[in-house]
Protein backbone atom coordinates (compact mmCIF):
# COMPACT_ATOMS: atom_id res chain seq x y z
CA UNK A 1 0.00 0.00 0.00
CA UNK A 2 2.47 2.14 1.30
CA UNK A 3 4.36 1.42 -2.23
CA UNK A 4 1.13 1.99 -4.18
CA UNK A 5 0.48 5.42 -2.61
CA UNK A 6 4.27 6.40 -2.89
CA UNK A 7 4.07 5.39 -6.78
CA UNK A 8 1.05 7.75 -7.66
CA UNK A 9 2.80 10.19 -5.75
CA UNK A 10 5.71 10.25 -7.79
CA UNK A 11 3.45 10.29 -11.18
CA UNK A 12 2.73 13.96 -12.03
CA UNK A 13 -0.42 13.11 -14.19
CA UNK A 14 -1.83 12.29 -10.45
CA UNK A 15 -1.63 15.29 -9.59
CA UNK A 16 -3.93 16.58 -11.84
CA UNK A 17 -6.85 14.50 -10.85
CA UNK A 18 -9.53 16.18 -8.94
CA UNK A 19 -9.29 14.91 -5.73
CA UNK A 20 -12.56 17.23 -3.70
CA UNK A 21 -15.09 14.23 -3.70
CA UNK A 22 -13.00 12.00 -2.96
CA UNK A 23 -13.75 10.98 1.40
CA UNK A 24 -11.31 8.47 2.51
CA UNK A 25 -8.23 6.95 1.59
CA UNK A 26 -7.21 3.74 3.20
CA UNK A 27 -4.27 1.97 4.23
CA UNK A 28 -3.10 -1.25 5.50
CA UNK A 29 -1.39 -4.07 4.56
CA UNK A 30 2.37 -2.99 5.63
CA UNK A 31 3.28 0.73 7.43
CA UNK A 32 2.76 3.71 5.85
CA UNK A 33 5.73 5.83 5.89
CA UNK A 34 5.48 9.46 7.33
CA UNK A 35 6.71 10.42 4.09
CA UNK A 36 4.15 9.17 1.87
CA UNK A 37 1.46 10.19 4.37
CA UNK A 38 2.48 13.84 4.89
CA UNK A 39 2.50 14.11 0.81
CA UNK A 40 -0.78 12.39 0.35
CA UNK A 41 -2.26 14.71 2.74
CA UNK A 42 -0.44 17.56 0.78
CA UNK A 43 -1.93 16.94 -2.64
CA UNK A 44 -5.53 15.17 -1.98
CA UNK A 45 -6.33 17.56 1.22
CA UNK A 46 -7.14 14.37 2.85
CA UNK A 47 -5.26 12.12 5.23
CA UNK A 48 -4.43 8.55 4.41
CA UNK A 49 -6.43 6.42 6.87
CA UNK A 50 -3.72 3.66 8.20
CA UNK A 51 -4.95 0.45 9.70
CA UNK A 52 -3.84 -2.72 10.80
CA UNK A 53 -4.53 -6.17 10.52
CA UNK A 54 -3.31 -9.51 9.32
CA UNK A 55 -4.16 -12.88 6.95
CA UNK A 56 -4.99 -14.47 10.62
CA UNK A 57 -8.00 -12.06 11.72
CA UNK A 58 -9.80 -11.28 8.15
CA UNK A 59 -8.06 -9.37 8.22
CA UNK A 60 -8.78 -5.85 10.19
CA UNK A 61 -7.59 -5.62 14.17
CA UNK A 62 -7.26 -1.90 14.11
CA UNK A 63 -8.20 1.35 11.81
CA UNK A 64 -8.15 4.73 12.25
CA UNK A 65 -11.16 7.70 12.88
CA UNK A 66 -11.80 8.57 9.72
CA UNK A 67 -12.30 12.17 10.68
CA UNK A 68 -8.78 12.83 11.76
CA UNK A 69 -6.99 15.48 10.45
CA UNK A 70 -3.37 14.98 10.03
CA UNK A 71 -1.44 11.39 10.20
CA UNK A 72 -1.10 10.63 13.63
CA UNK A 73 1.61 7.70 13.13
CA UNK A 74 -0.48 5.22 14.50
CA UNK A 75 -2.78 2.39 13.42
CA UNK A 76 -5.76 3.76 15.06
CA UNK A 77 -8.22 2.08 18.09
CA UNK A 78 -8.99 -2.16 18.12
CA UNK A 79 -12.55 -2.67 16.03
CA UNK A 80 -15.75 -3.55 17.97
CA UNK A 81 -15.47 -6.81 19.73
CA UNK A 82 -12.06 -6.98 19.65
CA UNK A 83 -9.74 -7.31 22.24
CA UNK A 84 -6.01 -6.28 22.12
CA UNK A 85 -3.33 -7.04 24.55
CA UNK A 86 0.46 -6.19 24.08
CA UNK A 87 2.75 -8.97 26.23
CA UNK A 88 6.10 -9.37 26.97
CA UNK A 89 8.01 -13.09 26.07
CA UNK A 90 6.42 -14.25 29.11
CA UNK A 91 2.99 -13.76 28.56
CA UNK A 92 2.62 -11.10 31.15
CA UNK A 93 0.44 -7.89 29.94
CA UNK A 94 2.35 -4.95 29.61
CA UNK A 95 1.24 -0.94 30.50
CA UNK A 96 0.70 1.77 28.40
CA UNK A 97 3.61 2.98 26.16
CA UNK A 98 6.04 -0.23 26.81
CA UNK A 99 6.74 -2.02 23.43
CA UNK A 100 5.63 -5.91 23.32
CA UNK A 101 4.22 -8.65 21.39
CA UNK A 102 0.93 -7.39 20.22
CA UNK A 103 -1.88 -10.09 20.76
CA UNK A 104 -5.67 -10.02 19.40
CA UNK A 105 -8.79 -12.19 20.50
CA UNK A 106 -12.27 -11.51 18.46
CA UNK A 107 -14.78 -12.82 16.21
CA UNK A 108 -12.53 -12.30 13.28
CA UNK A 109 -9.71 -14.41 14.88
CA UNK A 110 -9.21 -17.69 12.66
CA UNK A 111 -10.12 -20.95 13.02
CA UNK A 112 -6.46 -21.86 12.68
CA UNK A 113 -4.13 -23.14 10.72
CA UNK A 114 -4.97 -25.79 8.12
CA UNK A 115 -3.74 -29.46 9.37
CA UNK A 116 -1.06 -27.48 11.30
CA UNK A 117 -2.36 -27.64 15.05
CA UNK A 118 1.73 -27.65 16.18
CA UNK A 119 1.61 -24.15 13.75
CA UNK A 120 -1.90 -22.40 15.44
CA UNK A 121 -0.38 -23.65 18.72
CA UNK A 122 2.77 -21.42 18.91
CA UNK A 123 0.49 -18.30 18.06
CA UNK A 124 -2.48 -19.08 20.55
CA UNK A 125 -2.81 -18.21 24.22
CA UNK A 126 -4.29 -20.01 26.87
CA UNK A 127 -6.84 -17.22 27.41
CA UNK A 128 -7.61 -17.57 23.71
CA UNK A 129 -5.63 -14.37 22.17
CA UNK A 130 -3.84 -14.71 19.20
CA UNK A 131 0.06 -13.38 18.99
CA UNK A 132 0.62 -11.35 16.09
CA UNK A 133 4.51 -11.60 16.22
CA UNK A 134 4.27 -7.68 15.99
CA UNK A 135 5.73 -5.61 18.33
CA UNK A 136 3.79 -2.73 19.55
CA UNK A 137 2.56 0.02 22.38
CA UNK A 138 -0.66 1.62 23.17
CA UNK A 139 -0.59 5.15 23.96
CA UNK A 140 -2.57 7.10 26.59
CA UNK A 141 -5.81 7.52 24.26
CA UNK A 142 -5.57 4.06 23.29
CA UNK A 143 -3.88 4.40 19.67
CA UNK A 144 -1.89 1.71 18.98
CA UNK A 145 1.72 2.17 17.46
CA UNK A 146 3.44 -0.85 15.25
CA UNK A 147 6.98 -0.70 16.22
CA UNK A 148 7.98 -3.50 13.80
CA UNK A 149 7.81 -7.40 12.89
CA UNK A 150 9.14 -9.62 15.89
CA UNK A 151 11.31 -11.28 13.25
CA UNK A 152 12.61 -8.44 11.49
CA UNK A 153 14.04 -6.91 14.53
CA UNK A 154 18.23 -5.91 14.42
CA UNK A 155 19.81 -6.52 17.62
CA UNK A 156 23.64 -3.96 17.99
CA UNK A 157 25.22 -4.63 20.81
CA UNK A 158 22.53 -5.80 22.60
CA UNK A 159 20.20 -3.58 21.42
CA UNK A 160 16.86 -3.42 19.70
CA UNK A 161 17.16 -1.29 16.52
CA UNK A 162 13.55 -1.68 14.24
CA UNK A 163 13.71 -1.33 10.55
CA UNK A 164 11.08 0.41 10.10
CA UNK A 165 12.43 3.52 12.46
CA UNK A 166 15.06 3.00 10.18
CA UNK A 167 13.24 3.64 6.45
CA UNK A 168 11.28 6.55 7.93
CA UNK A 169 14.40 8.28 8.38
CA UNK A 170 15.82 7.53 5.02
CA UNK A 171 12.81 8.12 3.24
CA UNK A 172 12.74 11.80 4.67
CA UNK A 173 15.74 12.32 2.12
CA UNK A 174 14.12 13.49 -0.78
CA UNK A 175 17.34 11.90 -2.71
CA UNK A 176 15.12 8.76 -2.00
CA UNK A 177 13.29 6.71 -3.62
CA UNK A 178 12.58 3.35 -2.18
CA UNK A 179 14.96 1.64 0.91
CA UNK A 180 14.67 -1.87 2.66
CA UNK A 181 16.88 -1.91 6.13
CA UNK A 182 18.61 -4.80 6.82
CA UNK A 183 20.52 -6.54 9.68
CA UNK A 184 24.08 -7.99 8.21
CA UNK A 185 26.48 -9.65 10.83
CA UNK A 186 29.05 -7.88 12.23
CA UNK A 187 32.34 -8.91 14.00
CA UNK A 188 31.98 -6.17 16.85
CA UNK A 189 28.28 -5.52 17.29
CA UNK A 190 26.50 -8.59 16.42
CA UNK A 191 24.58 -6.92 13.85
CA UNK A 192 24.87 -3.63 12.46
CA UNK A 193 22.31 -2.05 9.88
CA UNK A 194 22.58 -1.88 6.48
CA UNK A 195 20.26 -0.42 4.11
CA UNK A 196 19.26 -1.19 -0.03
CA UNK A 197 18.36 2.20 -1.68
CA UNK A 198 16.57 2.79 -5.03
CA UNK A 199 17.78 6.61 -5.89
CA UNK A 200 15.40 9.46 -6.99
CA UNK A 201 18.36 11.81 -7.27
CA UNK A 202 20.69 10.12 -9.72
CA UNK A 203 23.87 12.15 -7.58
CA UNK A 204 22.85 10.70 -4.25
CA UNK A 205 26.11 9.03 -2.24
CA UNK A 206 26.37 7.07 0.69
CA UNK A 207 27.82 9.61 2.51
CA UNK A 208 25.06 12.32 1.94
CA UNK A 209 22.71 9.04 3.59
CA UNK A 210 25.18 8.34 6.60
CA UNK A 211 25.45 12.74 7.35
CA UNK A 212 21.46 12.40 6.75
CA UNK A 213 20.97 9.36 9.41
CA UNK A 214 23.64 10.83 11.75
CA UNK A 215 20.98 13.85 11.82
CA UNK A 216 17.94 11.85 13.06
CA UNK A 217 19.14 8.67 14.79
CA UNK A 218 20.96 7.14 17.94
CA UNK A 219 24.71 5.99 16.44
CA UNK A 220 23.87 2.06 17.07
CA UNK A 221 20.98 2.54 14.14
CA UNK A 222 22.67 4.54 11.99
CA UNK A 223 23.55 2.19 8.96
CA UNK A 224 27.23 0.97 8.31
CA UNK A 225 26.63 0.14 4.70
CA UNK A 226 24.74 1.60 2.06
CA UNK A 227 24.04 -0.16 -1.11
CA UNK A 228 22.00 1.15 -4.23
CA UNK A 229 19.67 -0.95 -6.50
CA UNK A 230 17.68 0.00 -9.31
CA UNK A 231 14.96 -1.66 -7.66
CA UNK A 232 13.93 -3.44 -4.49
CA UNK A 233 12.21 -7.42 -3.94
CA UNK A 234 8.34 -6.84 -2.99
CA UNK A 235 5.66 -8.68 -2.33
CA UNK A 236 2.41 -8.58 -4.26
CA UNK A 237 1.26 -5.97 -1.88
CA UNK A 238 4.22 -3.89 -2.29
CA UNK A 239 6.07 -4.68 0.77
CA UNK A 240 9.75 -4.23 0.12
CA UNK A 241 10.49 -8.28 0.90
CA UNK A 242 13.88 -7.55 3.83
CA UNK A 243 14.14 -11.28 3.70
CA UNK A 244 15.27 -11.08 0.44
CA UNK A 245 17.33 -7.98 0.49
CA UNK A 246 19.74 -9.93 3.13
CA UNK B 1 -25.33 -11.21 3.11
CA UNK B 2 -24.67 -11.66 -0.91
CA UNK B 3 -28.21 -12.22 -1.09
CA UNK B 4 -28.95 -9.62 1.14
CA UNK B 5 -27.22 -7.09 -1.16
CA UNK B 6 -28.31 -8.59 -4.53
CA UNK B 7 -32.26 -8.03 -3.55
CA UNK B 8 -31.85 -4.64 -2.13
CA UNK B 9 -29.46 -3.19 -4.78
CA UNK B 10 -30.08 -5.54 -7.81
CA UNK B 11 -29.54 -3.65 -10.58
CA UNK B 12 -26.75 -1.10 -9.71
CA UNK B 13 -23.30 -1.89 -10.86
CA UNK B 14 -21.78 -4.45 -8.84
CA UNK B 15 -18.02 -4.53 -10.20
CA UNK B 16 -16.41 -2.03 -13.17
CA UNK B 17 -13.77 -3.49 -15.22
CA UNK B 18 -11.45 -2.54 -18.06
CA UNK B 19 -14.88 -0.25 -19.21
CA UNK B 20 -17.18 -2.98 -18.63
CA UNK B 21 -19.81 -3.22 -15.67
CA UNK B 22 -21.73 -6.04 -13.96
CA UNK B 23 -25.00 -5.51 -11.86
CA UNK B 24 -25.68 -7.17 -8.70
CA UNK B 25 -28.72 -9.11 -10.59
CA UNK B 26 -25.96 -10.11 -13.26
CA UNK B 27 -22.98 -11.14 -10.85
CA UNK B 28 -26.09 -13.37 -9.13
CA UNK B 29 -26.76 -15.12 -12.23
CA UNK B 30 -23.61 -15.51 -13.56
CA UNK B 31 -22.17 -17.04 -10.19
CA UNK B 32 -25.09 -19.15 -9.56
CA UNK B 33 -24.31 -20.71 -13.44
CA UNK B 34 -20.93 -21.29 -12.15
CA UNK B 35 -21.98 -22.80 -8.70
CA UNK B 36 -24.58 -25.05 -10.80
CA UNK B 37 -21.62 -26.42 -12.98
CA UNK B 38 -19.40 -26.87 -9.54
CA UNK B 39 -22.25 -28.66 -8.40
CA UNK B 40 -23.68 -30.68 -11.20
CA UNK B 41 -20.97 -31.11 -13.33
CA UNK B 42 -17.92 -31.46 -11.47
CA UNK B 43 -19.78 -33.35 -8.63
CA UNK B 44 -17.96 -31.24 -5.79
CA UNK B 45 -19.02 -31.53 -2.41
CA UNK B 46 -19.51 -28.69 -0.02
CA UNK B 47 -15.73 -28.45 1.30
CA UNK B 48 -13.77 -29.15 -1.30
CA UNK B 49 -11.20 -26.51 -2.23
CA UNK B 50 -11.55 -24.62 -4.96
CA UNK B 51 -8.06 -22.42 -6.22
CA UNK B 52 -8.42 -19.07 -8.25
CA UNK B 53 -5.20 -17.30 -9.88
CA UNK B 54 -5.97 -14.26 -10.84
CA UNK B 55 -5.32 -10.60 -10.79
CA UNK B 56 -8.53 -7.81 -10.40
CA UNK B 57 -10.92 -9.13 -13.14
CA UNK B 58 -14.54 -9.48 -13.09
CA UNK B 59 -14.08 -13.06 -13.10
CA UNK B 60 -12.75 -12.55 -9.79
CA UNK B 61 -15.73 -12.20 -8.18
CA UNK B 62 -17.99 -14.49 -10.15
CA UNK B 63 -16.03 -17.32 -9.31
CA UNK B 64 -15.19 -16.46 -5.86
CA UNK B 65 -19.14 -15.76 -4.83
CA UNK B 66 -20.39 -19.02 -5.81
CA UNK B 67 -17.78 -21.32 -5.38
CA UNK B 68 -18.45 -19.88 -1.72
CA UNK B 69 -22.03 -20.78 -2.15
CA UNK B 70 -21.84 -24.10 -3.26
CA UNK B 71 -20.39 -24.44 -0.26
CA UNK B 72 -16.60 -24.75 -1.04
CA UNK B 73 -13.50 -23.22 0.60
CA UNK B 74 -11.65 -20.29 -1.84
CA UNK B 75 -8.05 -21.15 -2.11
CA UNK B 76 -6.05 -17.58 -3.18
CA UNK B 77 -3.49 -18.63 -5.39
CA UNK B 78 -0.71 -15.85 -6.64
CA UNK B 79 -0.92 -15.19 -10.12
CA UNK B 80 3.04 -14.50 -9.89
CA UNK B 81 3.53 -17.83 -8.21
CA UNK B 82 6.15 -19.59 -9.53
CA UNK B 83 5.31 -23.74 -10.60
CA UNK B 84 6.95 -25.10 -7.05
CA UNK B 85 5.33 -22.46 -5.23
CA UNK B 86 1.77 -23.12 -6.76
CA UNK B 87 2.49 -26.97 -6.84
CA UNK B 88 2.90 -26.85 -2.76
CA UNK B 89 -0.33 -24.61 -2.50
CA UNK B 90 -2.23 -26.69 -4.14
CA UNK B 91 -1.32 -30.36 -2.78
CA UNK B 92 -1.48 -28.17 0.92
CA UNK B 93 -4.77 -27.34 0.26
CA UNK B 94 -6.00 -30.39 -1.97
CA UNK B 95 -7.78 -28.27 -4.03
CA UNK B 96 -9.88 -30.59 -6.44
CA UNK B 97 -10.63 -27.94 -8.66
CA UNK B 98 -8.42 -24.19 -10.20
CA UNK B 99 -10.30 -21.50 -11.98
CA UNK B 100 -6.80 -19.76 -13.94
CA UNK B 101 -6.30 -16.79 -16.06
CA UNK B 102 -4.86 -17.96 -19.53
CA UNK B 103 -2.01 -15.88 -18.88
CA UNK B 104 -0.55 -18.22 -16.03
CA UNK B 105 -1.67 -21.65 -17.48
CA UNK B 106 1.62 -22.26 -18.14
CA UNK B 107 2.75 -22.24 -14.78
CA UNK B 108 0.04 -24.63 -14.10
CA UNK B 109 1.06 -26.90 -16.87
CA UNK B 110 4.58 -26.77 -15.02
CA UNK B 111 3.39 -27.93 -12.09
CA UNK B 112 3.91 -31.93 -12.44
CA UNK B 113 2.86 -33.63 -8.96
CA UNK B 114 -0.55 -32.25 -8.23
CA UNK B 115 -2.56 -35.58 -7.64
CA UNK B 116 -5.78 -34.12 -6.02
CA UNK B 117 -6.39 -31.46 -8.79
CA UNK B 118 -9.25 -32.78 -10.90
CA UNK B 119 -10.53 -29.76 -12.82
CA UNK B 120 -9.04 -26.84 -14.27
CA UNK B 121 -10.85 -24.46 -15.33
CA UNK B 122 -9.50 -21.40 -18.08
CA UNK B 123 -10.84 -17.95 -18.61
CA UNK B 124 -9.47 -15.05 -20.56
CA UNK B 125 -9.12 -11.58 -19.50
CA UNK B 126 -11.53 -10.25 -21.49
CA UNK B 127 -14.10 -12.85 -20.94
CA UNK B 128 -17.52 -11.23 -19.39
CA UNK B 129 -16.29 -7.64 -20.92
CA UNK B 130 -19.63 -8.27 -23.48
CA UNK B 131 -19.46 -8.09 -27.11
CA UNK B 132 -17.16 -6.51 -28.89
CA UNK B 133 -15.15 -5.56 -25.96
CA UNK B 134 -13.86 -9.39 -24.91
CA UNK B 135 -12.83 -9.96 -27.96
CA UNK B 136 -10.93 -7.26 -28.87
CA UNK B 137 -9.22 -7.46 -25.32
CA UNK B 138 -8.82 -11.24 -25.46
CA UNK B 139 -7.09 -10.99 -29.06
CA UNK B 140 -5.00 -7.96 -28.28
CA UNK B 141 -3.76 -9.97 -24.80
CA UNK B 142 -2.75 -13.42 -26.98
CA UNK B 143 -1.06 -11.41 -29.68
CA UNK B 144 -0.62 -8.14 -29.56
CA UNK B 145 1.06 -8.12 -26.23
CA UNK B 146 1.76 -11.49 -26.40
CA UNK B 147 0.67 -11.73 -22.56
CA UNK B 148 -0.47 -15.38 -22.48
CA UNK B 149 2.64 -17.68 -23.07
CA UNK B 150 2.03 -21.22 -24.84
CA UNK B 151 0.31 -23.75 -22.97
CA UNK B 152 -1.53 -27.18 -23.08
CA UNK B 153 -3.42 -28.53 -20.34
CA UNK B 154 -5.56 -31.36 -21.73
CA UNK B 155 -8.30 -31.45 -19.00
CA UNK B 156 -9.25 -27.32 -18.98
CA UNK B 157 -12.49 -26.25 -19.76
CA UNK B 158 -12.96 -22.72 -20.79
CA UNK B 159 -14.96 -20.34 -18.41
CA UNK B 160 -17.07 -19.60 -21.34
CA UNK B 161 -18.38 -23.32 -21.30
CA UNK B 162 -18.83 -23.65 -17.82
CA UNK B 163 -21.22 -20.75 -17.72
CA UNK B 164 -23.28 -21.70 -20.45
CA UNK B 165 -23.33 -25.18 -19.81
CA UNK B 166 -24.16 -24.47 -15.68
CA UNK B 167 -27.24 -22.23 -16.95
CA UNK B 168 -29.10 -25.48 -17.77
CA UNK B 169 -28.12 -27.08 -15.03
CA UNK B 170 -30.06 -27.27 -11.51
CA UNK B 171 -28.58 -25.49 -8.81
CA UNK B 172 -29.25 -25.60 -5.48
CA UNK B 173 -27.36 -22.84 -3.03
CA UNK B 174 -26.05 -24.48 -0.52
CA UNK B 175 -26.29 -23.39 3.04
CA UNK B 176 -22.92 -23.17 4.56
CA UNK B 177 -22.46 -22.92 8.48
CA UNK B 178 -21.13 -20.10 10.17
CA UNK B 179 -18.02 -22.25 11.78
CA UNK B 180 -17.61 -23.35 8.01
CA UNK B 181 -14.21 -22.31 6.11
CA UNK B 182 -14.70 -20.20 3.59
CA UNK B 183 -11.15 -19.22 2.61
CA UNK B 184 -7.47 -21.11 3.07
CA UNK B 185 -5.85 -18.08 2.85
CA UNK B 186 -1.84 -19.00 2.54
CA UNK B 187 0.72 -16.64 4.65
CA UNK B 188 4.04 -17.27 5.78
CA UNK B 189 2.94 -16.12 9.62
CA UNK B 190 5.02 -15.61 12.07
CA UNK B 191 7.48 -18.44 11.62
CA UNK B 192 7.98 -18.52 7.34
CA UNK B 193 6.66 -21.67 6.78
CA UNK B 194 3.64 -21.20 4.38
CA UNK B 195 0.52 -22.63 5.90
CA UNK B 196 -3.10 -21.73 5.17
CA UNK B 197 -5.23 -19.91 7.75
CA UNK B 198 -9.15 -21.39 7.74
CA UNK B 199 -10.66 -18.49 7.35
CA UNK B 200 -14.95 -19.10 8.29
CA UNK B 201 -17.68 -17.82 7.07
CA UNK B 202 -18.22 -16.26 10.55
CA UNK B 203 -14.56 -14.55 10.65
CA UNK B 204 -15.62 -12.98 7.54
CA UNK B 205 -19.03 -11.54 8.10
CA UNK B 206 -17.87 -10.63 11.68
CA UNK B 207 -14.69 -7.99 10.20
CA UNK B 208 -17.16 -7.06 7.68
CA UNK B 209 -19.81 -6.00 10.47
CA UNK B 210 -17.01 -4.59 12.55
CA UNK B 211 -15.46 -2.35 9.75
CA UNK B 212 -18.72 -1.25 8.78
CA UNK B 213 -19.64 -0.05 11.85
CA UNK B 214 -16.70 1.81 11.48
CA UNK B 215 -17.31 3.57 8.65
CA UNK B 216 -21.25 3.75 8.18
CA UNK B 217 -21.88 7.20 8.95
CA UNK B 218 -19.31 8.48 5.91
CA UNK B 219 -21.34 6.11 3.77
CA UNK B 220 -24.15 6.41 1.33
CA UNK B 221 -25.91 2.70 0.49
CA UNK B 222 -25.86 2.44 -3.28
CA UNK B 223 -23.99 5.74 -3.74
CA UNK B 224 -20.47 4.78 -3.37
CA UNK B 225 -17.56 4.25 -5.60
CA UNK B 226 -14.75 2.29 -4.31
CA UNK B 227 -11.30 1.65 -6.26
CA UNK B 228 -9.77 -1.51 -5.75
CA UNK B 229 -5.57 -1.62 -6.74
CA UNK B 230 -4.77 -4.24 -4.21
CA UNK B 231 -5.60 -7.77 -5.43
CA UNK B 232 -8.74 -9.57 -4.67
CA UNK B 233 -6.28 -12.75 -3.62
CA UNK B 234 -5.10 -10.60 -0.89
CA UNK B 235 -7.37 -10.89 2.35
CA UNK B 236 -6.99 -6.86 2.82
CA UNK B 237 -8.63 -6.21 -0.38
CA UNK B 238 -10.61 -9.58 0.19
CA UNK B 239 -12.64 -7.93 3.23
CA UNK B 240 -11.77 -4.14 2.73
CA UNK B 241 -12.94 -3.90 -1.12
CA UNK B 242 -14.73 -6.82 -2.44
CA UNK B 243 -16.98 -7.53 0.59
CA UNK B 244 -17.26 -4.09 3.20
CA UNK B 245 -18.40 -2.39 -0.46
CA UNK B 246 -20.43 -5.57 -1.54
CA UNK B 247 -22.46 -4.70 1.87
CA UNK B 248 -23.30 -1.28 0.83
CA UNK B 249 -23.78 -1.87 -3.00
CA UNK B 250 -20.84 0.69 -3.81
CA UNK B 251 -19.65 0.49 -7.71
CA UNK B 252 -16.21 -1.61 -7.39
CA UNK B 253 -13.63 -0.88 -9.95
CA UNK B 254 -11.12 -3.20 -10.35
CA UNK B 255 -7.64 -2.41 -11.26
CA UNK B 256 -6.23 -6.00 -12.58
CA UNK B 257 -2.78 -3.79 -12.99
CA UNK B 258 -1.71 -0.98 -10.68
CA UNK B 259 1.74 -1.38 -11.36
CA UNK B 260 1.38 0.07 -14.91
CA UNK B 261 0.30 3.07 -13.07
CA UNK B 262 -0.57 5.54 -16.48
CA UNK B 263 -3.08 2.98 -17.39
CA UNK B 264 -4.42 3.15 -13.55
CA UNK B 265 -4.44 7.16 -13.16
CA UNK B 266 -6.61 7.08 -16.25
CA UNK B 267 -9.20 4.58 -14.77
CA UNK B 268 -9.28 6.74 -12.15
CA UNK B 269 -9.83 10.18 -13.74
CA UNK B 270 -12.83 7.83 -15.56
CA UNK B 271 -14.53 7.61 -11.63
CA UNK B 272 -14.25 11.55 -10.56
CA UNK B 273 -15.50 10.85 -6.77
CA UNK B 274 -13.85 7.51 -5.50
CA UNK B 275 -14.40 6.96 -1.26
CA UNK B 276 -11.68 5.17 -1.44
CA UNK B 277 -8.73 4.40 -3.32
CA UNK B 278 -7.72 1.30 -1.27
Amino acid sequence: MNTLFGALLNNPDFARLDFTQMEFSMAGGMAVQRSVAERWKQLTGRPLIEGYGLTETSPIVTINPLDIQEYNGSVGLPLPSTDIAIRDDDGNDLSIGEAGELCVRGLQVMKGYWNRPDETAKVTTSDGFLRTGDIAMVDREGFVRIVDRKKDMIIVSGFKVFPNEIEDVVMLHPGVLEVGAVGRPDPKTDEAVEIVVVKRAPGLTAEALIEHCHKHLTPYKVPKDVEFRSELPKTPVGKVLRRALQ
Amino acid sequence: MFDDSVRRFGPLPAYSCMGADITYNELDRLSGCFGAFLQSALKLEPGSRVALMMPNLLQYPVAMFRALRAGCTVVNCNPLYSPRELEYQLNDSGAEAIVIVENFAHVLEGVTRRPQLRHVITTQVGDLLGFPKRTVVNFAAKYLKRMVPAWHLPEAVALSTVLEQGARLPWKPAAPNPQDVAFLQYTGGTTGVPKGAMLTHRNLVANVQQAYAWLWSFLEDGEEIVVTALPLYHIFALTANCLVFLKIGARNVLIPNPRDIPAFIKELRKFPSPTSPA
